[in-house]
């Protein structure tokens, strides 16, 4: 098989690295920093009130209560969800594309 | 052993490609169920630490606050600020001293602090998947004969790669000779190396011994495959069975054992992401992802 030259090498391996960068620009990125957003809601809410109520006997219970609030968030985290798939594709195509390469020999 | 309330269940992907009439090799359903597991455990590690970690820095202002690091209006204005990263919509209510932080726009990525957060976390987890999916393809029959070996090569270009003087950081040269010496060259090319390669078979040691950082490295992600440190833009290419004879790594007869691997996060992960949570909080985790 014919070697490819050195330059058009690194030219395939930059649009590859320029491919990876963009997809981290990607919809997927949006959709779990969307996921991240709705999971942290409730901390949030509680959050708003403390620092409406004003005072800092409010904040200290807000800052006793995140281990309970953390716990409610990560009973059912939808990031997860997001995230499964999005491994569960990249696992997926990289098992197909190395296979692939590795039978044409 | 990290264990999980979730049932592990099969995403998408996975079912399509249960659907699929032909395959390349032969998973039983049995590992399907395998991936498929460790998919979801990994996810919803991943996905509980990110909540973890966000609690957590909002733990530390308020602590720094009540502590009396900061004052009462500049640890609002932090916090405020930190919501803001969360989504929080400041147009539904902000308290009137933290009228300076600048309004959202409607339907804009407010978040972009958040989405930098996630980022790293997120290209960390994809490319482990990437080349978790990788090492599974590579360790069939036949790449095992025609390709037992990989090479460690540069893919992803950084600005600031690990070895050069503004890293202030060893380069995977190095890396790649300690962790050689800490497994007896066991499975790697010496030849190779002095022709500035980095070559070991597939069931050779020195993946695992990369993983642990093996040289005193705290970086590394503890998995036998790439990327074996945080941020690493190194990655696996197959290298031809002609290839490794000439290198002395494979007999011309002779064919290489499967190399290990498992997409969960493993026990030194859990700990050292327990380790930057407050005590209060770690507690919490350790109940939730308790076995």
């Amino acid at each position: 098989m014919r070697e490819i030259p050195e330059h058009l090498r690194r030219e395939r391996v930059r649009k590859v690295a320029e491919a990876m960068d963009s997809f981290q620009q990607s919809e997927a990125i949006r959709q779990a920093a969307a996921a991240f957003e709705r999971d942290m809601q409730p901390i949030c809410k509680a959050l708003v009130e403390a620092l409406q109520a004003g005072d800092m006997e409010a904040l200290r219970g807000f800052r006793s209560s995140l281990p309970h609030l953390l716990a409610g968030v990560n009973a059912d985290p939808a990031l997860a969800d997001i995230l499964s798939h999005l491994l569960g594709k990249t696992l997926l195509d990289n098992y197909f594309a190395e296979a692939s390469r590795q039978s044409q020999v | 052993m990290i264990g999980f309330s979730h049932t592990p269940k099969a995403t998408q992907a996975l079912l399509q490609w249960r659907s699929r009439s032909i395959f390349p090799t032969e998973f039983s359903s049995k590992e399907l169920r395998s991936f498929s597991r460790d998919l979801r455990l990994r996810s919803v590690f991943s996905a509980r630490m990110t909540n973890a970690k966000a609690c957590q820095s909002l733990a530390d202002i308020v602590d720094d606050l009540l502590s009396g690091k900061y004052a009462m209006a500049e640890g609002r204005f932090r916090l405020m600020k930190v919501l803001k990263e969360l989504g929080y919509d400041p147009q539904t209510g902000f308290p009137q001293d933290m009228a300076n932080v600048p309004p959202a726009e409607k339907d804009s990525l407010r978040d972009l602090s958040s989405e930098r957060r996630i980022n790293l976390m997120l290209e960390t987890n994809e490319r482990m998947a990437a080349n978790y999916g990788k090492l599974k393809a590579g360790n069939t029959d036949y790449a095992l004969h025609w390709y037992p070996a990989w090479e460690l090569i540069r893919l992803y270009i950084r600005e600031v790669p690990r070895g050069t003087p503004e890293s202030h950081s060893d380069g995977w040269n190095k890396r790649w000779l300690a962790a050689a010496e800490a497994v007896g060259w066991e499975g790697v090319s010496a030849k190779a190396f002095d022709h500035g390669r980095m070559i070991a078979r597939k069931d050779s040691p020195i993946w695992e011994a990369l993983g642990d950082g093996e040289g005193g490295y705290a970086d590394a992600l503890h998995n036998p495959f790439p990327p074996f440190a945080f941020n690493s833009g190194m990655a696996w290419k197959a290298v031809p069975r002609k290839l490794c004879v000439e290198f002395s790594l494979i007999h011309a007869d002779e064919s290489s054992l499967p190399g290990l691997g498992s997409f969960d996060p493993t026990e030194q992960e859990f700990e050292s992401e327990m380790s930057n949570l407050s005590p209060d909080l770690e507690a919490e985790m350790r109940r939730i992802l308790a076995a």
